[in-house]
């Protein structure tokens, strides 16, 4: 049954939604370049949890957004893509909250200004000397127009990877931060400035759907050139395991064509010998990732050689890759 | 269709669509084909294989005002009215942006999600009568988004993604509404589907194989009265020996009358119940149901296609009343 009457029907994911959920994730996480969680690789069960806790975030309004605005698997495929990739940058930069608050901390500590930190019993604060010692609560929005009131700001590009990397010109966070203590009147808990800032630097966290980054993904580190040369081999040793057949179905993916039906349109073959091929390909890269350091890179090192090979194998070679 | 108790689905949590839309959508289809869209109500609009959620400001005989509804009220412009969760008839908070407006045909309303508050939609005018014409306007600034910043802010950025969703159901209803009112007749283009069958000589038998279609299906693609999802269009191509490009310039342009009459409320409940019937989504059913119609009615000169009426002899005989 089709994903969309599934969730339609029921309400929830089926079967089918739950596997094209899973679909999407694992679309999303290579082309975002998203890193794995600490201390772990992108494989099945990471794009399953990473899936589970879009699910999780998301909740109802996500279930429910995703009703009202696909029409079909294909538009509810495209749309869960969009809320794991944003689910996914969401996470990468709630990780960024420490480097962000540093960064703020050394601008503070850095240039000649009136800010000051002040720890309360609760939590440590910046403050100004001209506002009152009470500890700012209210409505968060107030102080996000506040931080915007201050224009010509010279912005920077942010890298939380980088324990100093600057957000915008010293000078600049600073007018910010001195702005949004007098707007609120009195010292302002260090994550509420980070908030507020987030807001004001465009980090802030994305929307459930709609995809907002001009961006492929969050920033990420260069590989070493040893690491890129082990992806490259370890790329080199699975396509040379890969017959002819197999080759375009990896293309055929790469260009969208998912459903076995369409692979064996395309291929010029019976749907069982298109699943067969699938079935294999993928126990196939299954123990090959595995062996390999650095998975998602050896793919993506194995996406471009598939391209190399299918441009030398030219357009009318398609329906004959039956080896 | 209230939602059934079986379980998650494996290595999944247990997330269900919020009640009160769930509620919405199984609303009988007795009553959604007598159903129009009144100020107040927010209704999913669909059209040209997309859909969004907006709310209706106000209507006349064809034409909704309607507002787009976000679901993401983090972000929220100063002419955006906040609906909190409590107060939602989604059941999640909502920002109803009064700075993303429309008129669209009527037709695009496909079904009704909720209904706000007296008071909301109230606000709702008040907002978007203040942003248009400069009205004085007392809504709360506590119930609005915040100014909107600079360049850099990403409001601005969500607000457009807002509109170009809206224009992308809105804007072609409103050409074909507008072609509609002149054109009668299907658009076959040349070469036509049916003619780059004929010169490639393949039988039916085998079109019918090859696509997984019925043989009716297949004959009408050589009478040129079928439209091709992708799939099909890929399928076709390899066929031909031709690129999908040409494949989809071949394909018939349904006359617009029908496409309006097959998305107006009248064919409403019959498009659902032929969805159930064949196990596909609204939009597909929508154009198995135009190539029917179109199949029934011969390409006629003359008098102009009652259209409505040929799509319920249609649907009469598919579901069987």
């Amino acid at each position: 049954m089709s994903a969309y009457l599934e969730l339609q029907r029921d309400g929830r994911l089926g079967p089918a939604g739950a596997a094209l959920l899973y679909r999407a994730t694992a679309t999303a996480v290579r082309r975002g370049r998203f890193r794995p969680e600490e201390g772990q690789r992108w494989d099945v069960d990471a794009v399953h949890a990473a899936a589970a806790d879009t699910l999780v975030k998301g909740g109802s309004r996500l279930l429910t957004s995703l009703l009202i605005r696909a029409t079909d698997d294909d538009s509810l495929e495209r749309l869960m893509g969009a809320a794991v990739t944003n689910h996914l940058r969401d996470r990468d930069r709630r990780e960024h909250r420490g480097p962000l608050i540093r960064a703020l901390s050394d601008a503070v500590a850095d240039d000649a200004n009136d800010l000051r930190t002040i720890e309360t019993p609760a939590r440590r604060c910046w403050t100004l000397p001209t506002v009152s010692q009470d500890v700012w609560a209210g409505d968060r929005t107030e102080l996000v127009a506040a931080a915007f009131s201050v224009v010509d700001i010279s912005l920077l590009r942010w890298r939380s990877d980088r324990r100093r990397s600057p957000i915008a010109e010293r000078a600049s966070l600073v007018a910010v931060m001195t702005r949004v203590i007098e707007a609120a009147g009195g010292p302002v808990p260090y994550t509420t400035m980070a908030e507020v800032l987030e807001h004001r630097f465009s980090l802030a966290s994305p929307p459930l759907l709609i995809d907002l980054d001009d961006e492929p993904g969050p920033v990420e580190p260069e590989a070493t050139p040893g690491e890129q040369a082990s992806a490259a081999l370890d790329a080199e040793v699975i396509f040379e395991q890969l017959t002819d057949r197999e080759r375009w179905v990896l293309h055929l993916y790469e260009e969208g064509e998912t459903t076995v039906r369409e692979l064996a349109n395309q291929l010029g073959v019976s749907k069982s010998t298109a699943a067969n091929t699938v079935n294999r390909l993928k126990q196939l890269l299954a123990g090959a990732l595995d062996d390999s350091t650095d998975g998602l890179a050896a793919l993506q090192a194995l996406g471009d050689l598939i391209d190399d090979w299918t441009r030398r194998q030219g357009p009318t070679s398609e329906t004959g890759a039956g080896s | 269709m209230p939602a059934n108790d079986r379980t998650a689905q494996p290595g999944l949590p247990d997330v269900r669509v919020t009640s009160e839309v769930m509620t919405a959508w199984g609303e009988p289809l007795e009553v959604l084909v007598s159903r129009r869209p009144r100020a107040g109500e927010l209704w999913r609009l669909e059209f040209n294989g997309a859909a969004t959620l907006a709310l209706v400001l106000d209507r006349d005989e064809s034409e909704l005002l309607v507002a787009a509804v976000g679901d993401d009220p983090e972000y929220a412009d100063h002419a955006t009215l906040l609906i909190t969760a409590d107060e939602s008839p989604v059941g999640y908070a909502v920002g109803v942006w009064t700075s993303v407006t429309m008129h669209v045909p009527d037709f695009v309303a496909e079904r009704p999600v909720g209904t706000l508050r007296d008071a909301d939609l109230g606000r709702a005018v008040s907002l978007h009568d203040w942003l248009t014409y400069g009205r004085p306007c007392d809504v709360a600034s506590d119930r609005r988004g915040r100014p909107v910043g600079d360049g850099h802010d990403l409001i601005v950025d969500y607000r457009l993604a807002l509109r170009d969703e809206l224009e992308h159901v809105g804007a072609p209803a409103i050409e074909l509404a507008r072609r509609a009112e002149q054109d009668d007749e299907p658009e076959v283009p040349e070469p036509s589907l049916g003619s780059l069958l004929r010169a490639a000589n393949v039988p039916t038998s085998q079109l019918a194989e090859v696509l997984g279609w019925p043989r009716e299906r297949a004959r009408g693609a050589y009478r040129d009265t079928v439209f091709l999802g992708e799939g099909d269009v890929g399928a076709l191509a390899e066929l031909l020996s031709v690129s999908p490009d040409v494949i989809r310039a071949s394909v018939p342009i349904p006359p617009p009358a029908l496409v309006v009459s097959v998305h107006g409320p009248a064919a409403r409940a019959s498009v659902q119940e032929l969805s159930d019937q064949l196990g596909v989504p609204a939009v597909a059913a929508r154009r198995v149901a135009t190539e029917g119609a179109l199949a029934l009615q011969p390409r006629a000169t003359g008098p102009r296609v009652d259209w409505d009426q040929v799509l319920a002899d249609y649907f009469r005989g598919v579901l069987q009343r």
